[in-house]
């Protein structure tokens, strides 16, 4: 159940119960039929805020106490100074699970406390005993152990950390010449914490906050997991992912209320403009494809697989959420959409032997095609935001060439006061439109 | 989930939370106290770990061996190093291998291939942790003695049933601590 407007039915209750409109026996027979609720209100937000700022620092603080290294300390004292914030932690965190389970600032701050308690223990007993680097290792010790707290607390920030530090863990762990495609099934670990949110309540700060952290860490780790054994493919791979990421959004949270409530819709669009700026140049497309396939100690045959999972897999995604939406008439979101397909045409036409240019001059196309749509359909909407976004997109099109192509200066000069003018007459178009309206 | 059935889980976490730390320290203690010493020739330098704070990062010898007949191996393969003493009382391998040896002292190490008939090691121990203010000496204090001398710095290490661990560094046969701290009273 959706908590939030029951929540706001239960603000209204005493107002109407004042004015007549419901008796005191009603409004008490709607709680009764409802039941609780846990959405977040302001005063609950502000403790819970103050209560992960401050476990934050407590436990930044003591793992820097930690890391001066007390050398005039014995082996035994350095073990008992080890234990201390990890035992501290755990008698927090059983003290809020017997008499604090209601409160979030408790079950947040204490578990976030303990977290810090599993690092500084495996941080002082690596440095007691001069444990090797690897700090991929320590990471996922410290991960693991800290995941299942996210389930028995019922507390989401460890939860964000614990996908930042996976995220950390398979950067170490692909630099030390391993391959990191445990990533993924350690990430969907927390899958089940998240679902749990965005049902109880899709727009609040849970919700929100913890697929905000998930799709940066999916930025992040999609690149670092893939083991590049084809060269090229991660134009598929990271195009279907903010393909998917987009049309998600627009599948799943259509109605969020305010722009920061959206992660999937802005990570994704935002991710497809800056991967196909970055594929309008020619770098990108040299020496692609199969025939141009990575061998040697350094590269796991059996992991390249997984690279061809995931672009398959973040395509199929994006073209069966894109069929859903066209079905539906949201007819808006096929240019952001198409990407992961427009990168697969561009990749196969250069892997087959196409010239190089073919790849950059259809993104440039692309690019230039979803600069014009988006402003067309802002101006028609008559939104600010939305044709501001595509002229920003146009005019980081037109500045990116004028890197790349050898342009004279007058040439250069005129486009850019071209590009000012139409942000300006565009604006004044749509505020001249809303005061029509 | 009720709050009893959590609480069960929430056991079993605690104790999982602290057997990890505890069998770090039992492991490395048991090597600690009932291992044999090995001493290694290293090279210290002076970097550092957000985590774990200011260490002397340690580049031991022999870094290379020679590489098993008729074995193919891969980049970062785990391999086992048997150990043995030269004449001088520094650790050198006499044995690149896959398996562990029937008897005598080893080290797990990571290897990979450099040429036809040498393999570089990656032994498991890479720093040395000191407090933040007398990590950096130690590091200028062996690049001094070092400018003056012939380099003579070395770790021991003490070893048991392939596990290793790192004992205490010296330079010039005095524990590092001591070292830094002379140096530092006679300036």
């Amino acid at each position: 159940m959706n908590e939030r407007p029951v929540a706001w039915l239960y603000d209204e209750l005493p107002g109407l119960v004042s004015m007549g409109i419901l008796s005191a026996d009603d409004a008490d027979r709607l709680r009764q039929h409802y039941g609780p609720v846990a959405v977040e209100t302001r005063r609950n937000l502000g403790l819970a805020i103050c209560a992960i700022l401050g476990s934050t620092l407590i436990g930044l603080g003591t793992i820097l106490l930690f890391a001066h290294n007390w050398d005039d300390l014995s082996r035994p004292a350095r073990t008992v100074l080890s234990f201390t914030p990890l035992v501290l932690g755990q008698i927090l965190v059983g003290w809020t699970l017997t008499k604090r389970l209601e409160s979030i600032p408790w079950r947040e701050g204490s578990a976030l406390f303990l977290m810090a308690g599993i690092g500084c223990a495996i941080a002082l007993i690596g440095q007691t005993y001069h444990i090797p680097g690897n700090m991929g290792a320590f990471l996922l010790t410290w991960m693991l152990l800290s995941v299942p707290l996210v389930y028995l607390v019922d507390a989401s920030v460890p939860g964000a950390l614990y996908w930042v530090g996976l995220t950390a863990w398979a950067g170490f762990v692909q630099d030390e010449g391993g391959q990191a495609v445990l990533f993924w099934p350690l990430a969907a670990v927390m899958a089940p914490h998240l679902w749990n949110a965005i049902r109880k309540d899709p727009y609040g700060f849970r919700a929100v906050a913890l697929t905000w952290s998930l799709g940066l860490c999916l930025c992040v780790a999609t690149g670092i997991t893939l083991e590049k054994e084809t060269p090229g493919l991660w134009i598929v791979v990271y195009s279907g992912l903010f393909a998917t990421s987009y049309l998600l959004g627009h599948y799943a949270f259509a109605s969020a209320p305010r722009l920061w409530q959206r992660p999937l819709h802005v990570l994704g669009a935002a991710g497809v403009v800056v991967v196909g700026l970055i594929l309008t140049f020619e770098d990108p497309w040299e020496d692609i494809g199969w025939s141009h396939a990575r061998h040697g100690a350094a590269y796991h045959q059996w992991a390249a697989i997984g690279d061809c999972v995931l672009a398959i897999g973040l395509l199929a995604a994006s073209a069966v959420l894109l069929t859903w939406l066209v079905r539906k008439k949201r007819f808006d979101t096929v240019p952001f959409g198409l990407a992961g397909l427009v990168s697969l045409l561009g990749f196969a036409l250069v892997a087959v032997g196409t010239p190089e240019e073919v790849g950059m001059i259809l993104f440039n196309a692309y690019l230039f095609a979803l600069g014009i749509i988006v402003l067309a359909l802002g101006i028609h909407r008559g939104e600010l935001a939305t044709v501001n976004g595509g002229l920003l997109i146009l005019a980081a099109l037109i500045v990116t060439r004028f890197f790349d192509l050898n342009l004279s200066f007058t040439l250069r000069g005129i486009a850019f006061i071209a590009i000012g003018a139409g942000f300006l007459s565009a604006n004044l178009l749509v505020r001249r439109k809303g005061e029509i309206q | 989930m009720k709050n009893a059935v959590r609480l069960s889980f929430f056991a079993v976490l605690v104790i999982a939370q602290l057997a990890v730390p505890a069998w770090m320290i039992v492991s490395r203690e048991w090597t600690l106290r009932q291992g044999n010493t090995f001493k290694f020739h290293t090279a210290p330098v002076d970097p550092y770990d957000p985590f774990r704070g200011r260490y002397v990062a340690l580049r031991l010898e022999p870094d290379e061996a020679r590489a098993p007949v008729e074995t193919q191996l891969d980049y970062n393969q785990r391999m086992v190093a048997v150990l043995e003493t030269d004449a001088e009382g520094y650790a050198k391998v006499s044995e690149l291998r896959l398996e562990p040896p029937p008897e005598g002292d080893f080290i797990r190490v990571h290897a990979w291939p450099r040429d036809a008939t040498m393999v570089g090691i990656h032994w498991p121990f890479d720093r040395y942790y000191m407090d933040e203010r007398l990590a950096p000496e130690a590091e200028k204090a062996y690049r001094d003695h070092n400018l003056r001398e012939e380099r003579n710095a070395h770790v021991t290490v003490r070893v048991r049933s392939g596990n290793a661990v790192l004992e205490d560094l010296f330079i010039e046969n005095v524990p590092v601590r001591e070292y830094v701290l002379r140096e530092m009273k006679e300036k």
